[in-house]
């Protein structure tokens, strides 16, 4: 019935263009899981004007902020799946069922990939009095003092907690995360010198490095990031290792196929547009552009890796 | 000290174009006006106005943005003052004695004292600013997990002195406040509590929501009749609003101790101007020579957490700018609006961007004098707001509270909580437990739980690192002086009327 009444309602703009096409017919809303300022929020902000344009349609940006970004998803995988209900998540709403209990929606069977947008590289970070300034001397340090030092995590679970942790087991580490209630708070225990390291977004390393208060040991993708190839990828010395955040864009399941298939080809169109991924990189993103069809079938395992983490990390 | 003076010139010569003064303008008066309007509070009208800052030099984005922060502190009083509902959590505790004052028929002289009190504290917060913020900022960084633990600690004790209810009572309160700050995800194992299967539940009970239940909500559930000031004048001139010459006297001392406290708390990230009006209140009813008079329309109860908010919304900015590290979500918020504007805030703001920190610093001057000068002429206006009837005033601000507890997370489970806690609110108005000390449980627990933990694992266990840190220390024995006090004093008299006796 409401399709219907849409239709009608219509009417009168299409009679021009005779085709078929009967979507989009108005603005489409991206949700984001965060408040209005964040990361996330900026990222939203910045690939909805250019997506919209190449919709053809303006693509409005909406903050359902809680419950760490499971909000947002969960309202988006229950919303009806016409396309005009979107949803900007990341990495780490995808393992909030593990994290978080039931959080009303599965991050494979709840949603459609339309394209993933960006991926936002963390460093390691070294407090400036730490005696260690690349990943090989930190690996040795630690080694060398098993148990003896400490890092500040954003919050239990959180993927800068996982990464930590993941690394640790992979080299065969022994560190103490210490939790705090975000980024910020563990910056400032880095630079109190109440903890030796953090995993920190590498624009807040870089910008604290640049004044002389931390040292940037590594980054977590596993190629040196675009314009800052001297700080070194941590899989430089452990082989593999990758954890990066990527940010993406899903729409319900059972979302129309042409719905579907005009959002992944605003958001390709959207992502070729050089004025953006130039603002994503001053921004600290490195814009990293995969098809819908590509992410389906590569996001299950980066989500299941990054769920047995969790699982390992919470069971402990 | 010429230097500072050229950078501080050269902040004006930014400020004082047309473009900047409008949004400098534009930005305090709808702070005032959100910081007026229960449930709407900076928060809100800064997120709001984000999106709009895309299309504004980074001069004019800030100085908007921050103009509302600061113009929040301002307005949150005024309602808080008027008809006993707080506009934001920070004024809370100006509903005590300002509220009292509105009650005697003095509702004017409340505003006009808040409204000074309020712009010279913000002064000396920017003088602050303006000399020592790497000063200050280093001081800041001394705290760790164990200080901030004792600051606290020694804020949760001195919190059942807010109010006028008895000690049992209020600490029943506080600990009541503490118990509802349990609710959310426990930030050192990840554990959820209390949290009843509510995903909304996962990061808190939100404080704004419990702040309008408590204060608000069962505000308007007791008081269904009348008006708030019927004897409210209808021209008010400024001999009006002018308080007593013995009380102007009796504002010195708590002007400077509420902006003492409160500049240092606004500058350490994780206290901010809420926990600072509560502290300064706690701490003027415990130097006073005559506690009781607290609640009665004391001016000291209303000059001092009016001063330390204040203080504090301007010291906020210290860690925010230097540092790159906000204290609040608020103070995260604008650090998000400078991101958005291409500046990566951090150690090096102050350094590569000077000119942007003295045009802000130059628009906070200016801002607050705007404040002064759009305050003063409204208390007039104000006060006519009580001779209200209570039958259209209060529908209203149930709406306002609702949408404003509703678009900050575009959910209608705040609403559903606003509900509950005002519930809540009304059975402990009704069995006599005092709001303010429960509200103040509310925001001190969960950090000091959390700082306490954190301190017990990096000392891997050994309490002593809450005496063997100087400033820990302090707090440690002043709270223990305080908790001990009421307890000695009883026992001296008892044994003396017992001696008398025998």
């Amino acid at each position: 019935m409401r399709g219907i009444l849409r239709t009608l309602a219509i009417l009168p703009f299409m009679a021009g263009a005779a085709v078929a096409q009967d979507y989009p017919t108005k603005p489409v809303t991206m949700v984001v899981g965060f408040s209005a300022g964040g990361g996330m929020d900026t990222l939203a902000r910045m690939a909805a004007e250019p997506a919209g344009e190449a919709l053809g349609q303006q693509i409005a940006v909406e903050n359902r902020p809680g419950a760490g970004g499971t909000i947002a998803p969960g309202y988006v995988a229950n919303a009806e799946p016409d396309g005009y209900t979107i949803w900007l998540g990341e990495t780490a709403a995808t393992i909030g069922p593990v994290v978080h209990g039931d959080v009303g929606y599965d991050p494979i069977d709840s949603f459609v990939p339309i394209a993933q947008l960006a991926v936002a590289p963390l460093a390691l970070v070294a407090g400036a009095d730490v005696e260690a300034s690349n990943i090989q001397e930190f690996v040795d340090l630690v080694k060398a003092n098993p148990g003896q030092y400490f890092y500040a995590s954003p919050g239990v679970a959180t993927l800068q907690h996982l990464a930590v942790e993941a690394l640790a087991d992979e080299a065969g580490l022994e560190l103490d995360a210490i939790q705090f209630q975000g980024g910020s708070p563990s910056m400032q225990a880095l630079l109190s010198g109440e903890v030796s390291f953090a995993v920190v977004s590498l624009n807040a390393a870089r910008s604290q490095a640049e004044g002389g208060n931390v040292k940037i040991l590594g980054v977590t993708t596993a190629e040196p990031v675009p314009g800052f190839e001297e700080i070194r990828p941590i899989s430089d010395v452990i082989e593999g290792f990758s954890a990066a955040p990527r940010q993406f864009v899903m729409a319900p399941a059972g979302t129309p196929d042409d719905a579907v298939q005009a959002l992944r080809d605003a958001f390709r169109t959207a992502m070729e547009n050089e004025q953006l991924r130039e603002d994503l990189s001053a921004r600290g993103l490195v814009p990293t552009y995969i098809d819908g069809p590509d992410l389906a079938e590569e996001l299950p395992g980066v989500i299941e890796t990054w769920s047995e983490t969790a699982r390992s990390v919470l069971d402990n | 000290m010429m230097e500072l003076l050229a950078d501080l010139a050269g902040g004006f010569a930014v400020v004082l174009t047309i473009e900047n003064l409008l949004f400098c303008f534009a930005g305090v008066a709808m702070g005032t006006f959100i910081g007026v309007l229960p449930g709407l509070g900076a928060m809100l009208g800064i997120a709001l106005l984000l999106p709009v800052t895309y299309y504004l030099t980074p001069e004019a984005a800030i100085i908007m943005l921050a103009g509302i922060y600061y113009g929040g502190e301002y307005g949150g009083s005024i309602a808080a003052i008027l008809i006993n509902v707080p506009g934001t959590p920070s004024s809370a505790v100006a509903t005590i004695d300002g509220h009292a004052m509105t009650k005697q028929g003095r509702a004017a002289v409340a505003l006009f004292v808040s409204a000074v009190a309020s712009f010279a504290a913000g002064s000396v917060g920017i003088v602050l600013m303006m000399l020592f913020s790497p000063l200050i900022a280093d001081f800041a960084l001394s705290f760790g997990s164990v200080e901030y633990f004792a600051v606290l600690l020694l804020g949760l004790v001195g919190a059942a002195s807010v109010g006028r209810a008895s000690v049992i009572k209020s600490q029943l309160a506080v600990i009541l406040g503490v118990l509802f700050g349990t609710v959310g995800t426990d930030v050192s194992t990840g554990v959820q509590r209390f949290t009843f299967g509510f995903p909304e539940f996962i990061t808190g009970i939100s404080l704004v929501a419990l702040a309008m239940g408590i204060f608000g909500f069962a505000e308007i559930v007791s008081s269904t009749e009348g008006s708030a000031g019927a004897q409210g004048k209808a021209r008010i001139r400024l001999r009006d609003m002018l308080p007593a010459r013995g009380e102007i006297r009796a504002s010195f001392a708590p002007f400077r101790r509420g902006t003492a406290l409160g500049a240092l708390l606004g500058a350490l990230p994780g206290t901010g101007p809420t926990i600072a009006s509560f502290m300064a209140y706690s701490l003027e009813k415990r130097v006073a020579r005559d506690p009781t008079r607290f609640g009665d329309g004391a001016i000291e109860g209303l000059v001092a957490p009016e001063s330390a908010n204040n203080a504090a919304a301007q010291t906020a900015f210290i860690p925010t700018l230097t540092l790159g590290i906000p204290g609040t979500a608020t103070m995260a918020l604008i650090l998000g609006a400078l991101i958005i504007q291409g500046i990566q805030p951090g150690p090096r703001l102050m350094g590569e961007n000077e000119e942007l920190f003295w045009a802000l610093i130059a628009s906070f001057w200016i801002g607050n004098l705007f404040l002064l000068v759009l305050n003063i002429p409204l208390v007039g206006l104000w006060v006519r707001l009580v001779r209200i009837p209570y039958r259209f005033l209060f529908p209203s601000i149930v709406c306002l509270i609702s949408l404003g507890v509703y678009s900050i997370e575009l959910n209608i489970f705040g609403v559903f909580v606003v509900v509950g806690t005002g519930i809540v609110g009304y059975a402990m108005r009704v069995s006599g437990i005092p709001a303010a000390p429960f509200l103040m449980g509310f925001i001190l627990g969960p950090p000091m739980e959390e700082n306490l933990r954190r301190a017990l694992m990096l000392a891997r266990g050994d309490f002593t690192v809450f005496v063997t840190s100087p400033i820990s220390a302090i707090c440690v024995a002043l709270a223990a002086v305080a908790l001990a006090w009421p307890v000695a004093s009883w026992s001296y008299h008892k044994l003396k009327y017992r001696a008398r006796a025998t």
